[in-house]
């Protein structure tokens, strides 16, 4: 029985470390492109640093952010930054009638059903993600006021 | 016995039948739908909140929070 117990101990450790790694590592999901942006996918994405918001037209800080994204790919656009923003409007519609108002110079996928906002355990609207070229997951924010802009430029020039 | 049992059961399969669930962050537009406000009709509770200030000389109280983006 003891000699059983440390296999199973270290089967554990093992098991947990890997889902814990998982969960911070971006599966190749597919991306449904909204107005001129193509459909791709994380896994085509996958080689360069990526910026993922995820955005809904009924959320004000929202909108907010959206100057900042237009600034931020303009800043690290050769330096293989992309910004995305992912719409979870439930319709369509709703996200083409916000995008309509505000410009936007990156590329916008949208997420009715809320499945890779699910996939990415988003806490709150918006929420941001830094992905690395490997893949993984280096910085979260939730929320956006100026204060973020800031703080999200920063990690961004100390991560590349 | 049986019949704590039996009052047992019927708890757990009350408790069951429960609506409630979690609104996830990104479903909260759902919340600032015009067909989820308390008043249906935005004018009429205006002119029912007026009338109401004006008879007991006190106003708010009214309505709740809902909504929001979860965010800050």
């Amino acid at each position: 029985m003891r000699n059983l117990l440390k296999p199973i101990c270290i089967a554990f450790f093992v098991l947990s470390t890997a889902f814990t790694v998982n969960a911070e590592t971006v599966e190749d999901m597919p991306l449904t492109g909204l107005v001129d942006t193509q459909d791709t996918s994380f896994g085509q994405l996958k080689g360069q640093w990526l910026y993922v918001d995820f955005w809904a037209s009924w959320c004000i800080p929202c909108k907010k952010s959206f100057p900042f994204m237009n600034e931020l790919q303009n800043v690290f656009k050769d330096k293989n930054v992309r910004v995305i923003a992912i719409s979870v409007d439930d319709t369509e519609a709703a996200a083409v009638k916000f995008l309509k108002y505000n410009k936007t110079d990156f590329w916008v996928f949208h997420d009715p059903k809320g499945k890779l906002a699910s996939e990415f355990k988003v806490p709150g609207m918006p929420s941001s993600y830094l992905i690395n070229p490997e893949g993984e997951i280096v910085y979260k924010h939730v929320g956006f006021t100026e204060e973020s802009g800031n703080e999200i430029i920063n990690v961004i020039n100390k991560s590349l | 016995m049986l019949n704590s049992i039996k009052i047992t059961l019927f708890c757990i399969f009350a408790l069951s039948l429960s609506a409630c669930s979690h609104v996830q962050p990104w479903e909260k537009g759902n919340l600032a739908k015009k067909e989820m406000a308390w008043e249906p009709d935005a004018m009429q509770a205006t002119v029912d909140a007026q009338a109401y200030a004006s008879k007991e000389s006190s106003r708010g109280g009214y309505g709740s929070a809902g909504g929001g983006c979860g965010c800050n």
